[in-house]
């Protein structure tokens, strides 16, 4: 229905992706296979990352039945795993040379505080620390083109959390799973300004979407009372993730270090006590950079 | 009442710890503070420091006491007057080649000023943010 709004943003055009490299983290369920779908749709060779190959094969042999013409690749690693996201970077780069769309779509919502291989807190490890080294290693491959662009799906409620930088590891309080991928989510939000700063020169641009509440296994699984209500208004997964290969492979692009819903940018904030100051933006992205052992400095 | 903040800089934590463990330095990096000079000891467990602090538009003198100093790790000092006690507690964490260090300062007024306390978490929340910048760039130009 969006769609036929009359001031709705045109689609990508047709091919724009054609001879490019698109790579879609969490790629074997809910919104990432659509987004597989999507940017192959749109002529791009698609790289799916996901946890559990088995999984991951079922999905890019439907994949391939929806778009024979396309050419779907498929990779194995925990992006929570610093060392698992090592490796796979370096197998990627010897494999390809460049990378022009890169989607950070996998998630996970613990119902127990779970800890990551290198010992942090598993939501932050899987939507902060992996995609921000993930994106780092790669940076040689996503420079190459001279206009890729980094996605990351984020959630609307960070909206509802204030940045975790007094405890980003969730020690203190009773851990709640929605509340730690909410606060994961909002670090996301907040290290945009810095992440479009320091990409910019490669010219890497960065944004993040939210896909509205959409009708997924992650919802499902992890929140079963507000799927239950919500599920007659829960979007499908192509309504979910229009905003992903729009974002990817609109002309002119979007500009760089926004947050988008419907192919619209939105606020970062909705309630005033969740704003953080300029200071612990800055010490949330030095613990971030810290913890991935990244140079901090732009 | 407290006020809770963290500050994560790219400096090795000794450093960081030797600058903030003198709570004397608190002179410059700490906007609330007007001065702090030690009084006594030599900065351990039981060193006490005479500090002066401007709160919501006036001053205030506070003597400090460490109660708690284990290097590189954790600082505790307990301040004290008529009205206020308060709690200033620093920990100290490396985090890759940099650290990350929390900041907990605990108040408790005592007798009529206590009915008063909910009316100062606006000045409070400011008195936090300032700490918060100003420990940020005194540790950058470590």
């Amino acid at each position: 229905m969006r769609r036929r709004l009359s001031n709705w943003p045109d689609d990508p055009p047709a091919g724009a992706l054609v001879g490019r490299e698109a790579l879609v983290t969490g790629a074997s369920s809910g919104l990432g296979k659509q987004s597989c779908a999507d940017l192959a749709g749109l002529g791009a060779r698609v790289h799916l990352v996901v946890r559990n190959l088995q999984k991951g094969e079922v999905v890019r042999r439907e994949l391939l039945e929806q778009l024979p013409d396309s050419e779907f690749v498929l990779w194995r690693c925990d992006v929570s795993d610093l060392r698992d996201v090592e490796r796979f970077c370096q197998e990627y780069a010897a494999e390809s040379g460049r990378l022009d769309v890169l989607v950070h779509n996998a998630g996970v919502m613990p119902a127990q505080r779970t800890e990551s291989a290198q010992g942090h807190e598993l939501a932050m490890a899987t939507h902060v620390l992996g995609p921000l080294r993930l994106t780092e290693s790669l940076r040689p491959q996503l420079a190459v083109s001279g206009s890729s662009r980094v996605v990351l799906v984020t959630s609307g409620g960070m909206y509802a959390q204030q940045l975790p930088v007094t405890d980003p590891e969730y020690r203190r309080g009773g851990y709640h799973g929605a509340t730690a991928y909410a606060r994961s989510k909002r670090v996301q939000v907040a290290l945009l300004p810095v992440l479009t700063r320091r990409w910019s020169a490669d010219g890497i641009s960065v944004h993040a979407m939210h896909p509205g509440w959409a009708n997924t296994p992650g919802v499902a699984d992890s929140l079963p009372l507000f799927h239950r209500v919500t599920r007659p208004i829960l979007r499908d997964n192509s309504e979910g993730a229009d905003t992903t290969a729009w974002l990817a492979a609109a002309e002119p692009p979007p500009p760089s270090g926004m947050l988008w819903q419907d192919r619209r940018p939105r606020p970062e904030h909705v309630v005033p006590w969740t704003k953080e100051t300029e200071s612990a933006q800055q010490s949330m992205w030095q613990w971030c950079a810290l913890t991935v052992g990244i140079e901090s400095a732009n | 009442m407290q006020i809770r903040r963290t500050v994560v800089v790219d400096r090795p934590v000794g450093p960081v710890f030797d600058y903030l463990s003198d709570f004397a330095n608190t002179t410059y990096w700490d906007p609330g503070t007007v001065s702090t000079t030690r009084s006594s000891g030599e900065g351990g467990i039981g060193t006490t420091y005479a500090n002066t602090s401007k709160f919501a538009g006036r001053e205030t003198e506070l003597t400090y006491t460490v109660t708690e100093f284990e290097p590189n790790q954790k600082i505790t000092l307990v301040g004290k007057n008529k009205t206020v006690t308060a709690t200033d507690e620093m920990s100290f964490q490396q985090v890759g080649t940099g650290t990350r260090v929390d900041y907990v300062a605990s108040f408790e007024f005592a007798g009529v000023i206590k009915l008063l306390a909910p009316l100062m978490s606006p000045a409070m929340k400011k008195l936090g943010d300032e700490a918060e910048q100003g420990m940020r760039s005194a540790l950058e130009r470590l």
